[in-house]
């Protein structure tokens, strides 16, 4: 037995999301035609919004419906001096969260993976080159990923920028808060003591 | 096919179903093997630190189809620490494993000269002789090699190559076609004889394993090489 044409289509559909197939699509679909109209209405007026109106920051390449994004906009942010490069917008929210930081970001959207077909090209570095080369920046913390990618994506952009002025740094690999060294891997151990710190009181 | 522990280098790993990820590993019994490895739910697991390219693995495969199932991973050693070019000179030999090599045809010598390439790399030894080197070994394990017996027997100066008829000799460079390289007799035999501490030398050789190379790829280059490009344009 086959579903009538547009629940067929609507559950094929629903598989272009990540880590659903067939059955999971299927649920959803009844879900959504049984129990949720409303809610089901709502997700395609948005996501039809959002597929035609989001774009990228011009400033700093996060996703936003305007040309540029709150933190970019912020009148507190615009004379900032550093300019942190992290791979995704999810990067973004987990460094504000921590309200330690105060500067303006570049989001990179990825991280080179030759394998994977991505390219320096691939990544926006022209933007971030014409901003250094504005002058604005004197630190750039480069807060990339702490794998193999991330580390050649972290020293390509470090080369691409020692030909400005900045300060390049990298954040610190380390034990993570509420870890026991027994169980911390070997690599972010031996990072982790040769990074380590002066210990002042 | 009776699996034992072995060691093993991951070229490549991309998520696979929420929590797996797809590998492909460079091994010293199987040759390459592309494996499921559970990562698990939990945010605790070092599983993923691992799971890193250029880190000395122990792994254990199981599974009777083409697909193995990576059941158990662990660390033989080091993460080697690569820096710079050195770094992308790695993604260059994980990138022509992933391209080139077929899977389930195990290779033992390449395996370690894969090993010994990037210990080269670590220690920041003359890359282009490391990178010339691993590529012989890689050729070599395709089947390929290059027959220099021709370049003894001439009174030519001049020779270019094909992959269809190897060396040919040319009395002028006029005589060269237009898309290949010209070559210089003595440079090769010096190439022959793994004489390679001038720098005219080891270009020749780039560029002869450059085409070579460029051939087994097809039309579809490697992106490894465009970190190259920029660093060259500096």
């Amino acid at each position: 037995m086959k579903f009538s044409p547009l629940v067929q289509e609507l559950i094929e559909a629903l598989r272009c999301l990540p880590g659903v197939g067939v059955k999971s699509a299927q649920r959803m679909a009844f879900y959504l035609l049984e129990r949720n109209r409303i809610g089901g209405r709502k997700l395609a007026s948005t996501l039809a919004q959002a597929m035609d109106n989001i774009g990228h920051c011009q400033q700093c390449r996060t996703f936003t419906e305007q040309p540029l994004c709150s933190i970019c906009e912020n009148p507190r942010r615009t004379l900032v001096e550093q300019l942190c490069v992290v791979e995704s917008p999810a990067d973004v929210i987990a460094i504000e969260q921590t309200g330690d930081f105060q500067g303006k970001y570049f989001v990179l959207m990825g991280h080179l993976s030759p394998i994977d077909g991505i390219g320096p090209d691939d990544l926006g570095l022209d933007i971030l080159a014409t901003q250094l080369a504005s002058g604005q920046f004197k630190e750039l913390i480069l807060a990339t990923n702490p794998t193999i990618e991330g580390e050649a994506t972290a020293h390509y952009i470090a080369d691409l920028a020692a030909q400005y002025n900045v300060d390049i740094s990298r954040i610190a690999h380390g034990v993570p808060v509420g870890g026991e060294l027994e169980f911390v891997d070997g690599n972010t151990l031996s990072h982790a003591l040769t990074g380590r710190k002066n210990y002042r009181f | 096919m009776i699996s034992t522990e072995q060691q093993a280098f991951l070229l490549h790993c991309r998520p696979y179903q929420d929590h797996n990820y797809l590998v492909d590993l460079l091994t010293e019994h199987d040759g390459k093997v592309t494996a499921v490895a559970y990562i698990g739910r939990s945010a605790k697991t070092n599983k993923k630190a691992f799971l890193q390219p250029f880190r000395p693995l122990t792994v254990f495969l199981k599974g009777r189809s083409t697909l193995k199932n990576l059941s158990l991973v662990e660390s033989a050693g080091k993460s080697l620490a690569l820096d710079g070019h050195y770094l992308y000179s790695g993604f260059y030999l994980n990138e022509l494993l992933m391209r080139l090599l077929s899977e389930h045809i195990p290779c033992p010598v390449l395996f370690q000269r894969y090993r010994d390439s990037l210990q080269a790399l670590v220690q920041a030894q003359p890359l282009e002789f490391t990178l010339r080197q691993f590529e012989l070994a890689l050729l070599d394990e395709l089947g390929i090699s290059f027959d220099f017996s021709p370049l003894y027997q001439t009174s030519h100066h001049y020779c270019y190559f094909t992959t269809e008829q190897g060396f040919c000799l040319v009395s002028s460079p006029q005589q060269v076609p237009n898309n290949h390289p010209c070559f210089l007799v003595e440079q090769l035999i010096a190439i022959a004889q793994q004489r390679l501490d001038c720098p005219k030398v080891m270009l020749t050789y780039k560029l002869l394993m450059r085409q070579v190379i460029n051939h087994l790829l097809g039309n579809k280059p490697l992106n490894s090489r465009k970190f190259f490009k920029r660093e060259m344009k500096l």
